[in-house]
C-alpha cells in the first residue's frame, strides 16, 4: 500500500460520487440541446437527489430486508470499485481488490442485489425487470471478463493498475489489434450494462420497454436517491475504466500534487468527452427489441473472444 | 501451441459459465425465497425445527468460512496434488502468473463501504419513520401471487437466447368455453428443458446395453442341457485353441 494508492483511494471515490450526477446531467443536457430543448441544466441530478433525500422512507407491503438493503449494497459495491480501480492514480489503496475479476464481480454483485430486490417486491414489474436484467447481465459479464482478460495477457497480470501502467510505458499497444477489438467489445458491453440506448432507455417509463426502471419501480425517497446515485456512479466507473484501459495518459503515477491534479483533470475530461459522445450517439438510435439485444451482445462477445485469441497468437 | 488454441476457448467457457451462474443464483434464490406463496400449502408453511436448521447451518457456515478464507483448504489440496497453484494466507497469489485476490480484504472493504453509506444516509435523510405503502399495481386492485414472475417466466428470455443449444420443449394447452371458441377458459403452459447430453449420449449407450441384455436372455432360457452344451463347446474350443497355438 503506497502513498499514491492511499491518496487515490481517498480522491477517487470523492470525485466519482461528486461528479457522476454531474456527468448524467451533462449527458441529459447534451441530449436536450441536440433535440432542440432547453434542458434542465447540468446540476439537475444533484437537485433531484437532494429532493429525494428529504422525502420520507417508504416500505412497500410484502417486501423484506433484501429490498431495503439492495440500494446500500449497490452503492457500496460501486464505492469499493471507485476506491480500488485505477481512475486517478495507477496504484490502488487495496491492491488485491484491484484485480480484474474482483472488480467485475463487485459490479455484478450490485446488479444481483438490485435484481433480487426487484423479485422481492413480488410484482409483475419487478420480476420482469429482474428477468431482463439478468438475461443481459449473463451475456455482459462474460464479454467484460474476456475483453479485459485479453488486455491482461500481454501484461502477465490481471491487476488493473498493472495493465494501465504497462500501457503508459508502451503507448504503441493502444493501436494493436488486441486493444482495438477489446475496445469495441467493451464499448458495446458498457452501453448494455449501464442501460443506455439502444439496449435500454434510461428515461422511459413504458412497461414494455423497461429493463432497469422496472426493477426499481417500487423505490421512493432516499432509497430511490441511492439507486439513482449508484446508477450514475456505475456509468462513471465504466466510462472511467474504458478511458483508462485504452487511453491512460494523464493518470497520476507519482504522489505529487501536480500529478494528482493532472490525473483528476484528465479523468474528468476523458469521462466527460466519452459521456458527451455517448449522449450524442443516443439521439440518433432507437431502442432495439429486447430479443435483438442478445445478437448485439453475442457480437461483442465474439469480438472479445477474437481479442483474446489475438493476444495469444500475436505476441 | 496447444495452450494458445485451448486458452481462449477455455477462457470463453469459464466466462460464459460465470455469467450463467449469476443468473441461476438470482433465479434460485429470488424465486425460491422471495416470492409470494402460490398455494394454500405454501402459505401454511412453517420453519423446520432447530435441529434440522443446525445441520444446514453448519454446511452453510463451512461454505462462508471457505469463501472468506480459501487458504484453509490449501494443505489438503497440496497433499492431494503435490503443489497448489496458489499460495498465501489472507491474499491468495498465483504461483506462475501475477495475480492476487483477497476475499477477506474484499469483504471487509465492502462491509466498511456499506457502513459508511448507511451512516451517510442516516445523516442526510429525514428522521421520519418508515411508512408502509401499497405496491404499484397500475390502480388495478391488489396483485395476486399468480401475477408474479415464476421460475419458468424468469428464465424464459435467457432460454430464448440459448434456444439452439438447450432446445426446450414447449407445450401450450388452450381450453375454450363451451359456448364460444373465442372465449378462452384456461391456458396451460409447460416448458421443459431436457438434458441433451443425457438424451443424445447416455440414451443410445443405455439402449445398446439393454438390447445386449435382452439378447443374452435368449441365450439362457433355463435349460440344463443347453448350459452343459455351452460348457462342452467352450472346453472343446479351448483345447483346439491350445493345440493350434502351441
Amino acid at each position: 500500500m503506497s502513498a499514491l494508492g492511499v491518496v487515490g483511494g481517498v480522491v477517487q471515490p470523492v470525485l466519482i460520487v461528486a461528479g457522476s450526477p454531474l456527468l448524467v446531467g451533462l449527458m441529459r443536457q447534451v441530449r436536450a440541446r441536440l433535440e432542440g430543448r432547453a434542458g434542465a441544466g447540468v446540476a439537475q441530478p444533484w437537485r433531484d437527489l437532494r429532493k429525494l433525500m428529504r422525502k420520507e422512507q417508504i416500505t412497500p407491503r410484502g417486501t423484506s430486508e433484501v429490498f431495503r438493503l439492495a440500494p446500500l449494497v449497490l452503492v457500496a459495491t460501486t464505492l469499493v470499485v471507485a476506491v480500488v480501480a485505477p481512475f486517478v492514480t495507477t496504484d490502488s489503496a487495496l491492491d488485491p481488490a484491484a484485480d480484474l475479476f474482483a472488480v467485475v464481480a463487485l459490479l455484478a454483485l450490485g446488479a444481483v442485489a438490485l435484481a433480487l430486490a426487484g423479485l422481492d417486491t413480488g410484482t409483475a414489474f419487478g420480476g420482469m425487470g429482474a428477468s431482463r436484467e439478468m438475461t443481459i447481465l449473463a451475456l455482459v459479464e462474460p464479454t467484460l471478463l474476456v475483453a479485459i482478460f485479453a488486455l491482461s495477457v500481454r501484461v502477465g497480470s490481471t491487476n488493473l493498475g498493472a495493465i494501465v501502467s504497462s500501457t503508459l510505458d508502451d503507448p504503441a499497444r493502444v493501436i494493436s489489434p488486441v486493444s482495438l477489438l477489446a475496445a469495441v467489445a467493451l464499448i458495446l458491453v458498457i452501453i448494455a450494462e449501464t442501460g443506455r440506448l439502444p439496449v435500454d432507455n434510461p428515461s422511459t417509463h413504458l412497461e414494455l420497454t423497461m429493463v432497469h426502471e422496472a426493477m426499481v419501480l417500487e423505490y421512493a425517497g432516499p432509497d430511490l436517491a441511492l439507486v439513482e446515485l449508484a446508477s450514475a456512479m456505475r456509468l462513471s466507473v465504466f466510462l472511467g475504466l474504458l478511458a483508462n484501459l485504452f487511453l491512460p495518459w494523464g493518470i497520476a503515477a507519482t504522489a505529487t500534487p501536480v500529478a494528482l491534479l493532472v490525473g483528476i483533470l484528465a479523468l474528468v475530461v476523458k469521462v466527460g468527452v466519452l459521456g458527451v459522445l455517448l449522449a450524442a450517439g443516443e439521439v440518433f438510435v432507437a431502442k432495439l427489441r429486447l430479443f435483438r439485444v442478445p445478437e448485439l451482445l453475442a457480437g461483442s462477445f465474439l469480438l472479445a473472444l477474437l481479442a483474446v485469441a489475438a493476444s495469444f497468437f500475436l505476441v | 501451441m496447444a495452450a494458445t488454441v485451448a486458452m481462449p476457448v477455455a477462457v470463453a467457457a469459464v466466462a460464459l459459465t460465470a455469467g450463467l451462474a449469476v443468473a441461476t443464483f438470482v433465479k434460485a434464490f429470488g424465486v425460491g425465497f422471495l416470492a409470494k406463496p402460490r398455494s394454500e400449502a405454501a402459505m401454511a408453511a412453517h420453519e423446520s425445527p432447530s435441529t434440522m436448521l443446525a445441520g444446514m447451518g453448519v454446511a452453510g457456515l463451512a461454505c462462508v468460512v471457505l469463501a472468506l478464507w480459501p487458504a484453509g483448504i490449501l494443505p489438503a489440496v497440496r497433499a492431494a496434488v503435490g503443489e497448489a497453484a496458489v499460495s498465501g494466507e489472507v491474499t491468495l497469489r498465483l504461483t506462475h502468473v501475477t495475480g492476487a485476490l483477497s476475499p477477506l480484504l474484499l469483504t471487509l472493504g465492502l462491509v466498511v463501504a456499506l457502513v459508511v453509506v448507511a451512516g451517510v444516509v442516516r445523516l442526510a435523510a429525514t428522521r421520519r419513520a418508515r411508512r408502509e405503502a401499497r405496491l404499484w399495481d397500475c390502480g388495478g386492485g391488489p396483485m395476486s401471487a399468480r401475477m408474479e414472475y415464476t421460475a419458468t417466466s424468469f428464465a424464459e428470455p435467457l432460454q430464448r437466447v440459448f434456444d439452439d443449444v438447450v432446445q426446450p420443449e414447449l407445450d401450450v394447452d388452450v381450453s375454450h368455453h363451451e359456448e364460444s371458441r373465442y372465449l378462452v377458459r384456461a391456458v396451460a403452459y409447460r416448458r421443459k428443458v431436457p438434458d441433451r447430453i443425457e438424451r443424445r449420449l447416455y440414451g443410445p449407450v443405455l439402449d445398446m446395453i439393454a438390447a445386449w441384455g435382452r439378447a443374452g436372455r435368449g441365450l439362457a432360457p433355463g435349460s440344463v442341457h443347453r448350459y452343459l452344451g455351452y460348457g462342452f463347446y467352450a472346453v472343446c474350443g479351448l483345447l483346439i485353441l491350445l493345440t493350434v497355438t502351441r
